[in-house]
């Protein structure tokens, strides 16, 4: 028996979940990043991206480990997408109602720290050490600048590689709708970042 | 894709956030990685129906509800007393002379239920 059948034939002797949980581990891990890095653009903080991308982890295992692997990328990326909107309903439905509370109070009796949000320069982001750190962060800004709907299309085809029909899987929306928020997201993209990438 | 793939503006925006994802701190990995086995391990896990005891408390109080009301919906099959006389009685009513018979059916039964003086 060569090699190569030898490891077909103990791949097949595998219990079938065991193949399953295999492949769901190697999609996660190829896909892990991105999704944080997604929804760190949609949301603005990385402690809220990692809690969506924990639970969008979870909902996906559920409810679709069974569905074809080649079924996967968009299906995550619907459960992604609608754990950010989650995300901006329960914020909108907070600021709703208690954002009286934040104008009565006010700021004076929280213990604010004025340094926390400026950056300290002698510990730079490890992605940003790597890349230019004003293109990178032109970049970022950039993209929240974006529409949810363009940063979404935008990311999911340029980024993601998803073609056309997989993107409007993953949008709940229409091929037509795709490339129209591409369109008009390269458009703001360039004119936003012409001074960066040329 | 194809016309994105040869925009160079499109590739180094695409190497940017490849970076960017690339060289995430090792915090942040920790958590990916734990929040992907903990994914994975309730893979493994029984699928929860988090359906199912609602389904089971609908489905039973629809029952206790549906036998509580079900006299009151339905007519009893029993057929009320009726008032309405049987044949025998349309005879017994419409002879006139039969009537202070009948009237006095209760002194009749008694006596029929003394014993004969003949036999004392």
């Amino acid at each position: 028996m060569t090699p190569t059948l030898a490891m077909h034939w103990m791949d097949s002797d595998r219990p079938a979940t065991s193949r399953n949980h295999d492949a769901l581990d190697a999609f996660l891990r190829g896909i892990e990043r991105r999704a944080l890095r997604m929804a760190e653009f949609a949301v603005g903080s990385r402690d809220d991206a990692l809690d969506i991308v924990q639970d969008c982890m979870l909902t996906f295992v559920r409810n679709y480990r069974d569905k074809p692997a080649a079924d996967w990328a968009p299906l995550f990326h619907r459960v992604l997408d609608s754990r950010v909107l989650d995300f901006h309903r329960r914020h909108q439905v907070r600021s709703r109602w208690f954002g009286w509370i934040d104008r009565l109070v006010g700021r004076e009796g929280e213990d604010v720290d004025a340094l926390a949000d400026v950056a300290d320069a002698q510990v730079a982001q490890p992605w940003q050490a790597v890349a230019d750190g004003e293109t990178a962060a032109a970049l970022e800004s950039a993209l929240r600048a974006l529409p949810h709907r363009q940063r979404q299309a935008f990311l999911l085809r340029i980024w993601e590689g998803l073609d056309v029909a997989d993107t409007a899987r993953a949008m709940a929306c229409s091929e037509g709708s795709v490339k129209t928020h591409l369109s008009r997201a390269m458009g703001a993209l360039r004119a936003r970042l012409e001074h960066h990438h040329g | 894709m194809a016309e994105h793939d040869e925009d160079p503006w499109t590739q180094r925006i695409r190497q940017q956030l490849e970076d960017s994802a690339r060289d995430l701190d090792a915090t942040t990995l920790s958590r990916l990685n734990r929040a992907r086995q903990a994914a994975l391990q309730a893979a493994r896990r029984p699928q929860p129906r988090p359906w199912l005891w609602p389904t089971l408390f609908a489905t039973a109080a629809s029952l206790a509800l549906a036998v509580a009301i079900w006299p009151r919906v339905v007519p009893s099959t029993v057929a009320p007393p009726t008032a309405v006389a049987a044949p025998e009685d349309f005879s017994m009513l419409a002879g006139e002379e039969q009537l202070d018979l009948y009237q006095e059916l209760d002194f009749y039964a008694w006596l029929d239920a003394q014993p004969s003086s003949e036999s004392g």
